[in-house]
């Protein structure tokens, strides 16, 4: 019994912190928005200085009552739509998210189209329909019948 | 008695042209969504590899400038036709826009009343930018460039970078990093030329 509280214990020393950490609006925002100079890289994890005063900015918002979507409306417009790490839907790379979405479209189209005629041609090879079979030694007399002719 | 079907070999052709109609519209939409997945990677392709990357704008009309200073005065270049404009792109997490920023207020301040400078703080917050004007003593407009649409709008690709403007609204160059003393005077007295004329 004291082990299993033991045990308790040290699990909830972890947890406990884990849980407030993903809680925390502050440390969300820093991994949902990126840095909007570099390429690729997050706002959490940016050593850029304009990646540091934006977590201070972030912790300021948040102290004087911000929300999360309202810090983040303001960091858009301050800082453009880059701060979101998404291409903008204008323009050329509105292509970005035009493809996407035209690939999954013709990729289904193309299974279905492709899972019909394979379901066809299975139910032809496996089911052959026994009207146009004729037994093997009345095709012959046939054919001999015909030849004769 | 010479009549296909009797041997068993031939298909009804109703029957066959009935059985290749879907087999030939799926064939069709197959080619279809390839053309056009197809066109559009060359678009793409295009675009991302064989255009050049954007040029900062060198010379020709200059893009619309129009911006409230953190003083709250709104500025538009369209308003100062006739006067020569120097644009600075800057940001106070910029150390090397701190080499250069005494040399552009020295400028001003001797240049005043011919020539008008505009400093515009890029991916800044208000707070981090005022300190900065405050610690070098700015008394040239300044503001936000807000959601960098100047910056994009002249393809500034790093700050600090400046932008000489003519008399006639025609940007007539423009200088990567730091400038130096000398470089400024020898681009204002380019610019007042045109002024003059």
């Amino acid at each position: 019994m004291r082990r299993f509280l033991l045990a308790l214990f040290l699990l909830l020393l972890v947890a406990v912190p884990a849980a407030a950490q993903e809680n925390d609006p502050a440390k969300e925002l820093q991994k949902e928005l990126w840095c909007p100079i570099c390429q690729g890289i997050r706002l959490d994890v940016c050593e850029q200085k304009v990646c540091e005063q934006m977590r201070e900015m972030i912790d300021q918002r948040l102290a004087e009552g911000y929300t999360k979507e309202q810090v983040k409306a303001e960091f858009i417009e301050l800082y453009g739509p880059v701060v979101l790490g998404e291409p903008p839907r204008q323009g050329f790379t509105l292509l970005a998210w035009v493809i996407p979405v035209l690939l999954v479209i013709g990729g289904l189209a193309a299974a279905v189209v492709l899972t019909r005629r394979w379901t066809r041609q299975t139910v032809s090879v496996a089911a052959p329909s026994t009207a146009d079979v004729i037994p093997e030694d009345e095709y012959l007399k046939r054919v001999e019948e015909e030849l004769n002719e | 008695m010479n009549d296909n079907t009797s041997l068993g070999t031939a298909m009804d052709p109703a029957l066959e042209s009935a059985q290749a109609t879907p087999k030939r519209s799926g064939t069709t939409l197959l080619i279809g969504i390839v053309a056009v997945v197809g066109v559009l990677l060359l678009v793409v392709f295009y675009y991302g590899v064989l255009n050049p990357p954007s040029q900062r704008v060198g010379s020709g009309a200059a893009p619309p400038v129009v911006f409230t200073t953190y003083d709250g005065e709104r500025i538009d270049i369209a308003d100062y036709r006739g006067t020569p404009i120097v644009i600075n792109f800057w940001a106070s997490w910029c150390n090397p826009c701190r080499d250069e920023q005494p040399i552009l207020e020295a400028a001003w301040r001797r240049h005043k009343g011919e020539v008008l400078f505009i400093g515009l703080s890029y991916l800044d917050q208000e707070k981090n930018a005022r300190a900065y004007m405050e610690e070098f003593d700015v008394t040239y407009p300044n503001g936000p460039d807000m959601g960098s649409r100047i910056y994009t709008a002249y393809h500034v690709q790093g700050v600090p970078e400046t932008f000489f403007i003519d008399a006639n609204g025609n940007v007539q160059g423009f200088h990567v990093g730091p400038i130096s003393a000398e470089e400024l005077e020898r681009r204002i007295q380019e610019l007042k030329k045109t002024a003059a004329q």
